[in-house]
């Protein structure tokens, strides 16, 4: 066995030094297949690292942030500030900016910062939930640099009606109310989310300034949110899916150390809306989808000292056409179109731009496990030629089932956001000039299933990575005496990052410890300002590891411990400020209370912060210390709702 | 057995790499000793990094060309607190006020050592602080729409004076306070006049928009920088038409007339950071990408400037009439401050601390 693993060792190395940038890794966890017709993000996605957020974990983030649950459970560092702060999201030493978010197949990061805010995103909202870890600049196109995060809906259809409600309590005012309803035939079905949530938020916390505790004095939240997905099978070829999501949030930014109670607020208003068409064939199935995404932020002040509103529209069309050689090969091409404005006080005008794509993938499937992925994306702004992007995957079985060599390696690109392009302040200017950011992202890694028995399951999987980024995009102080964005230098990433699952599995218990590591450094190999070369970037921590540990009784009661560590962060480019590691830790309890026939009720209870740390995650915003939460579900279901027809 | 076996040594290693990951955060407990302030060097007032704690008073050396970047945490074993906008000195101590954090921090001027923190009401947010004399100054409060008197004996806020307006800066005359209502993040055009000896609003006068600076010249004229005002139509559009060019405009405070106004050329483009020489009679401003300077006798705006670079702040050595630019950078990383003649020509750089507004000489 040793000689397997030092093998297959000796050959990852061998392929990571020739191709240089080839990088590896594995697919952690893959989530279950249910989609009889998969989409191409599922299909198309050998040789790199997906992390599958499953019901499992969402259960136990009742109420939480995909932020929350991003962090405590993969190598994302989430740039959080709390419930009602900004939390950003960034992988593999990229910028928050190198990340994106795809809802049912459509890109909603917002195109005015390009970045997105997870903690707008409820957790519990969504059935399928995958961080794509590394560069999927064909798949998605601009801005997939660090990662990608999926968020889908499952397409069931079943006849009769279901049910969940819940409702949870906790620390410093936090309400929330969760329902969701299912009602459907085996031609169609209808589901429908509605969320409410808020908090006081007023916790206390040690102010390292003013030396003493105090409490948080802004902080309050409020959100709305409702999400409707219809699917309708008109018959064996042609399937339908429409999905709505609105959302509202209300924050009040909170108040930093050392500083006076702070009085700006924030709204997020969004509309969502993606409609698709399936066309299914003997050998070949065909998608049409449209969306369009338009997100409000105003950012103001209590006494009205200040107002800021911006607005951004987003039509997306796309069409794409897979044809199946056979079981073993398939060839998928594609178009996409979006089309983007934005108004807001500091633009010049109504701002708009529009990003046309071309894309095409290939796949050959040569043994079971065994497979490699070619692709390419050409794309135009406004009719202007960018970056094209190739990218290959690479996942090969060795020594039987026992270990998985995977590596993927593409090129990855962003492109200026509108706010970059077309910001236009008192002494704060756009710049129409900047070239976009372009790259390699490649990556490497290992499964190794050791101990595979009826009752143990080992998985290890260790993995290497390499990002390459040139002309990074900086605003910076230039001649003119104005902040503008300027291409000021190159940046490298590398890392590595390491997984260990352990389960322990009998009819009744399931017992599992998963630990994720990784290292990361990011440096600044070329930049204008000499002084720069050679330092870490800021908010990129070179260590983070998360452990977790559950025990299930099936169908009776689960219980589990989170325990995550990030490293200390530099908080600029010359790294004369950082902010200290911290630990945080959460247990949970839930189990099963009463099931009278179709209805069952259940329990679950949370202590967040177990070990009352005080931490800060960005500067100078005090995070909450131990606070609990305690959640009631109610699942109902009519007695046909049994055999579900996947779509 | 294998399991165990990788198991331990798993643990091992996450040990080993544990331990070793600890060791190589940075130091924090390095700090510089403390320097001797003097007449031969200026402090320079450094907002920190937005939100965070850690504004501080950097003291240039100009003789001996070093730099103490964060004076007030190499005294006081902490910095200064969020966001210093402004630095005076009376008597034996320095007042700075730190907006974000709404406070005033009273050091002594000789080592710097914090003597008192002068809190105030709710939302205070200290802007400006104008010492009148030893017992008294007046500080403007972004928060309250207010200036507030200072008892500088007791290091306590004394009466509040409502001015109707966002103010920004105090100049003291006589016995005559002028506050220019800037408006803050949005736009006013007042300049409303303290009665020194009441320490009531006596009365209000309307210059252009947006009134930041006023320097007194050797005349005892006032100058008034306004930044001008943009206007946006409903798409968000500049408006040109309702949008207003800055303006620097002098004052007879004699027979209270707008002697002079001086219209700049662009409305998209705010002058700023006037400033006049130790002689009282050569003025200084930033304009877009320039440093401007011209006599308060001419007849009319320079049209090219000394320096060809913008800064953040700018400020005059009284002793020399050297031109000190304020480099804020990216705002994240320290800062500089450079360094000019009167003439423009390029003497020195020095590295300070993060987001330098400006420079005060005691």
């Amino acid at each position: 066995m040793r000689k397997i693993i030092l093998g297959n060792i000796a050959k990852c190395i061998l392929v990571f030094l020739a191709c240089k940038s080839l990088y590896a890794f594995t697919d952690t966890t893959r989530l279950k297949e249910v989609l009889v017709v998969a989409k191409r993000w599922h299909t198309f996605n050998v040789g790199q690292k997906v992390i599958g957020i499953d019901s499992t974990i969402q259960s136990q983030f009742a109420g939480a942030a995909m932020a929350d649950v991003l962090a405590a459970n993969s190598w994302a560092f989430v740039r959080a500030n709390g419930a009602a702060g900004l939390g950003t999201v960034s992988v593999r030493g990229m910028d928050a900016a190198h990340f994106q978010v795809i809802w049912k197949g459509i890109n909603i990061t917002n195109p005015m910062n390009g970045t997105i805010d997870a903690m707008l995103f409820p957790a519990n909202m969504f059935t399928h939930t995958q961080l794509q870890l590394g560069g999927n600049g064909t798949q998605w196109g601009n801005g997939a640099v660090g990662g990608t995060l999926l968020l889908d809906h499952k397409n069931t259809l079943k006849s009769g009606f279901s049910g969940n409600a819940q409702t949870g309590i906790g620390s410093f005012g936090h309400f929330f109310q969760h329902y969701k309803i299912t009602v459907g035939t085996y031609k169609f079905t209808l589901q429908q989310q509605f969320l409410h949530q808020q908090a006081t938020n007023n916790y206390p916390y040690y102010d390292r300034f003013w030396d003493k505790n105090i409490r948080q004095a802004s902080s309050q939240i409020y959100t709305h949110a409702y999400i409707a997905h219809a699917a309708a099978a008109l018959n064996n070829r042609h399937t339908l899916e429409a999905s709505y999501w609105y959302q509202w949030n209300r924050r009040n930014i909170p108040t930093s150390v050392g500083s006076q109670p702070n009085l700006a607020y924030q709204n997020d208003e969004s509309h969502r809306a993606v409609f698709s068409w399936l066309y299914t064939h003997k050998n070949w199935h065909s998608v049409l989808r449209a969306g369009a995404v338009q997100d409000q932020i105003i950012y103001a002040h209590h006494k009205s000292l200040f107002y800021f509103f911006n607005q951004s529209n987003t039509l997306h069309s796309e069409a794409e056409t897979q044809y199946d050689f056979s079981v073993k090969s398939s060839l998928k091409i594609g178009i996409n179109h979006q089309y983007f404005t934005a108004k807001a006080k500091t633009f010049v005008a109504h701002t708009q731009q529009h990003r046309t794509s071309a894309f095409v993938f290939y796949k050959y499937r040569y043994q079971r496990h065994s497979a490699f992925q070619l692709g390419f994306r050409q794309q135009w702004i406004n009719r202007s030629l960018g970056v094209p992007t190739p990218s290959l995957g690479v996942e090969q079985t060795l020594y039987g089932k026992h270990v998985l060599f995977t590596a993927s390696a593409s090129r990855v690109y962003r492109y200026p956001t509108l706010n970059d392009l077309f910001w236009f302040n008192t002494n704060e200017l756009g710049n129409p000039h900047l070239l976009p950011e372009t790259g390699w992202n490649s990556d490497a890694g290992l499964q190794f299933n050791v101990g595979d028995s009826t009752f143990h399951k080992i998985t290890i999987n260790p993995t290497v990575f390499y990002n390459q980024i040139r002309n990074r995009i900086f605003w910076r102080i230039v001649e003119a005496g104005t902040l503008s964005p300027v291409n000021v230098n190159e940046v490298t990433a590398l890392g590595a990052e390491l997984t260990f699952i352990y389960s322990y599995h009998t009819p009744k218990n399931v017992f599992r410890f998963w630990a994720n590591g990784d290292y990361t450094q990011a440096i600044i190999t070329q930049s204008n300002n000499l002084s720069e070369i050679g330092k870490q970037l800021p908010h990129v921590p070179y260590y983070k590891f998360t452990l977790q540990s559950v025990f299930e009784r099936k169908e009776k009661f689960q219980i589990g411990y989170l325990h995550a560590f990030t490293g200390f962060r530099y908080t600029n480019t010359l790294n004369t400020e950082f902010l200290n590691e911290f630990n945080t830790a959460q247990l949970f309890i839930s189990g099963q209370l009463i099931r009278i026939k179709n209805i069952g009720f259940s329990a679950q209870a949370r202590v967040i912060n177990l070990w009352n740390q005080y931490y800060e995650v960005m500067g100078a915003i005090s995070m909450p210390g131990r606070h609990y939460q305690c959640t009631v579900v109610c699942n109902f279901y009519s007695p046909k709702f049994l055999k579900p027809k996947n779509i | 057995m294998k399991t165990n076996s990788i198991l331990k040594k798993s643990f091992v290693w996450l040990a080993v790499g544990s331990a070793w990951l600890y060791s190589c955060r940075p130091d924090t407990d390095s700090t510089n000793p403390a320097p001797a302030p003097g007449a031969n060097g200026f402090y320079v007032v450094n907002e920190g990094n937005f939100g965070s704690p850690n504004a501080d008073i950097s003291f240039v050396d100009k003789i001996a060309k070093t730099v103490t970047g964060q004076l007030f945490k190499a005294v006081n074993g902490s910095n200064i607190g969020n966001q210093a906008q402004h630095m005076a000195f009376q008597g034996d101590f320095g007042y700075v006020c730190v907006q974000a954090g709404g406070f005033i921090q009273v050091v002594n001027a000789s080592d710097f050592k914090a003597v008192a923190r002068i809190t105030g009401p709710t939302g205070f947010s200290p802007r400006f602080i104008k010492p009148i004399n030893n017992q008294k100054a007046l500080v403007t409060d972004w928060g309250n729409n207010a200036v507030h008197m200072v008892n500088l004996a007791n290091n306590t806020l004394g009466k509040t004076i409502p001015v109707d307006g966002t103010p920004e800066e105090v100049l003291a005359l006589g016995s005559l306070a002028y506050v220019s209502l800037s408006g803050g993040f949005g736009s006013d055009n007042r300049i409303a006049v303290i009665d020194l000896t009441k320490d009531t609003v006596n009365s209000v006068f309307t210059v252009g928009d947006s009134p930041t600076q006023m320097v007194a010249d050797i005349n005892n004229k006032i100058w008034i920088l306004c930044k001008g005002k943009t206007v946006y139509n409903t798409d968000f559009s500049i408006n040109t038409t309702a949008s207003t060019k800055g303006r620097l405009i002098r004052f007879n405070p004699l027979n209270n007339s707008l002697e002079m106004t001086f219209e700049f050329g662009s409305n998209s483009i705010s002058p700023s950071n006037l400033r006049i020489n130790g002689a009282k009679n050569k003025l200084y401003y930033l304009y877009g990408s320039g440093v401007f300077s011209m006599s308060i006798n001419e007849s009319a705006l320079p049209t090219a400037s000394i320096i060809n670079k913008g800064f953040y702040g700018l400020s005059i050595d009284p002793t020399n009439e050297n031109i000190l630019g304020c480099d804020a950078g990216d705002y994240v990383n320290p800062g500089r401050v450079l360094r000019y003649t009167n003439t423009g020509s390029a003497i020195d750089t020095f590295t300070v601390h993060i987001t330098p507004n400006n420079c005060v000489f005691r």
